[in-house]
């Protein structure tokens, strides 16, 4: 390992105790009645938590493994969905510059509105909260990666799809040989921040719909008073997060290319 | 009759600024043989690649057509290959890969491990052997450009067109690689049209060679016989009168023919004066086609042809009638 990758572990290392160590000193000074839980309560909490992660006590009382996995199976069905509908479409408008700025100011109009805005509309045409929960992660991975694809097919080297064009593929080679693997980079940098947006998404909208799900058991939790539960389930939510960036890293990694 | 004919070809670009049309060349003529190497020699700007791009069926001539086998040219097709200066291949594959999607594209209907093995002979032929997994970023440009030529041979083309193939690759390389071309060419016994600004490599490679006057508005100025026998080495031609002779001819026509190229103020003056010289302080990278935008006349002044089917690279066609072309000049 080099030297300056130590340092920065150990500085890491060194500001995570200090800042618990000041919450825990912090935790014996609050006013009665208003305080938050200290790093050790929340560690309590935790291992009790992981230690039965799947349990099932009936609806208002299920194990936090089961919890993120009802919100990453929702953010799995709703984020899929959007990038496949984005990814189509961007390509589409790559493909066309006029078409892009005919559709651009709509998209431009969609994609500053919160998706949870979305939410009493869905509620009322589909009748059912769950799925409308996975309307809202899908309106809100759909905009952030529909720009990306067609920023990717607009930027394409005139010389590959000359090459394309001198062995004239036909319009499926052409997409699958030349097209989406040059703008695979651009693609994936769109799905990295679609996916992040979904995951901001899905807590409020899981709060807002119930029934399961992390963000409704942040609110649940939050009902009980059990706020060790609420913050070790903010700490999972954060880690997620990373664990979901870091493996669409990955792919990023492996579909990038050097000229 | 011949087997490549450019039949009086012209090239004009709409303006960058204004109305009209920049003419790069005008009314170029001349006939390929079957199986000749004939190399096309000019200052850069007079057009060459342009013609090639009109060859290869990538760009359209603005008048007259060319000709292959009697049939008239209109888009690409797999019986004209390209070479291309920056290599153009596809970064994301390997080099086994991007000779593969050539084959493949020559013949769709082959087994996938007749393909290979195709692709594999044209792997050893230009010496690749050991790199094929390799991507071209982990390639030197001369190994680059043996993945060029031999992805180009290896759909096996009727006419090969190679623009300015050695330009980005170093002089001691540049040699090797040239022997291969002349060697894989010999072989195959295809057709070749060259675009290069190097007089001792078109003397060396070429059965003609062609010289463009400079642009704008280049001519055809002649085509000169290279009567050197084959094989050729570099060394003993050093030596060669009729080497000499040639080149010495060659290189007189190109520094008689060189000129500045016109630096008239664009219109919007102080605009356009900056534009022009940061393009020459080399700030800003122009294509061929914006460069020669920037030398526009009006229409009305330049006295081009009234009918006029004014296209632009890369774009589909679409016809432009006089009028509108004519009537907001003034």
């Amino acid at each position: 390992m080099r030297p300056d990758r130590l340092r920065v572990i150990g500085g890491s290392a060194l500001l995570g105790l200090a800042f618990l160590f000041l919450w825990q000193a912090l935790v014996g000074v609050q006013p009665a009645g208003r305080g938050i839980p200290g790093p050790l309560a929340v560690a309590a909490t935790a291992v009790q938590m992981l230690a039965h992660p799947f349990y099932n006590n009936g609806p208002n009382d299920k194990g936090i493994g089961l919890q993120l996995a009802a919100s990453l199976g929702r953010l799995g069905i709703g984020w899929v969905v959007a990038s496949v509908v984005a990814i189509m479409g961007g390509v589409v408008l790559g493909l066309s510059p006029t078409l892009y700025r005919a559709v651009n100011p709509y998209v431009q109009v969609l994609k500053p509105i919160s998706p949870l805005a979305w939410m009493p509309l869905f509620l009322h045409t589909i009748n059912d909260s769950s799925q409308s929960a996975i309307l809202v992660l899908l309106m809100s991975s759909l905009w952030p990666t529909l720009a990306n694809p067609a920023f990717g097919v607009a930027t394409i080297k005139r010389d590959y799809l000359n090459v394309a064009a001198i062995l004239q593929l036909s319009w499926w080679r052409r997409l699958v040989t030349v097209i989406l693997p040059a703008a695979a980079p651009a693609i994936v940098a769109g799905l990295r921040i679609s996916i992040g947006s979904a995951w901001v998404a899905i807590v409020a909208a899981e709060m807002l719909i119930g029934g399961t799900g992390i963000g409704y058991f942040v609110w649940n939790e939050w009902n009980n008073l059990a706020l060790t539960s609420v913050i070790f389930a903010i700490l999972a939510i954060g880690v997620i997060g990373v664990l979901l960036d870091a493996a669409l890293g990955r792919l990023s990694r492996r579909l990038a290319y050097t000229e | 009759m011949s087997y490549l004919e450019i039949d009086h070809v012209t090239k004009l670009f709409p303006a960058t600024e204004g109305p009209g049309e920049v003419c790069v060349f005008r009314d170029v003529n001349f006939k390929i043989e079957q199986g000749e190497f004939l190399t096309m020699v000019g200052h850069s700007g007079c057009g060459k690649s342009t013609l090639l791009n009109i060859i290869a069926g990538l760009e359209h001539p603005s008048a007259g057509g060319v000709v292959l086998e009697g049939r008239e040219i209109r888009q690409p097709g797999m019986d004209r290959m390209v070479v291309f200066q920056n290599f153009s291949l596809m970064p994301w594959m390997t080099v086994f890969d991007n000779i593969r999607l050539a084959v493949r594209a020559a013949h769709p209907a082959w087994r996938r491990a007749v393909v290979d093995q195709f692709v594999q002979r044209y792997v050893d032929m230009v010496g690749l052997r050991g790199a094929e997994r390799k991507r071209p970023a982990a390639l030197s440009g001369g190994m680059r450009q043996r993945v060029g030529l031999a992805r180009a041979f290896s759909t096996e083309p009727k006419v090969l067109l190679l623009d300015e193939p050695f330009a980005q690759i170093d002089a001691l390389t540049r040699g090797v690689i040239q022997d291969e071309l002349v060697r894989m060419w010999t072989a195959s016994r295809s057709t070749v049209f060259m675009v290069t600004h190097d007089v001792d490599e078109a003397i060396v490679l070429s059965d003609r060679v062609a010289l463009m006057t400079s642009g704008p508005e280049a001519r055809l100025a002649g085509l000169v016989d290279v009567k050197l026998p084959r094989p050729r080495s570099r060394a003993e031609l050093l030596d060669e009168p009729e080497y000499l002779r040639l080149r010495a001819h060659i290189l007189r026509f190109l520094v008689a023919s060189a000129r500045p190229p016109p630096r008239r103020p664009l219109p919007g003056s102080r605009r356009g004066h900056r534009k022009l010289f940061r393009s020459y302080e080399g700030g800003e990278r122009w294509t061929e086609e914006q460069r020669w935008r920037r030398f526009a006349v009006p229409a009305s002044r330049a006295g081009s042809p009234t009918k006029i089917w004014a296209r632009r690279s890369g774009r589909r066609t679409r016809p432009i009638s006089p009028r509108r072309s004519m009537g907001s000049t003034g």
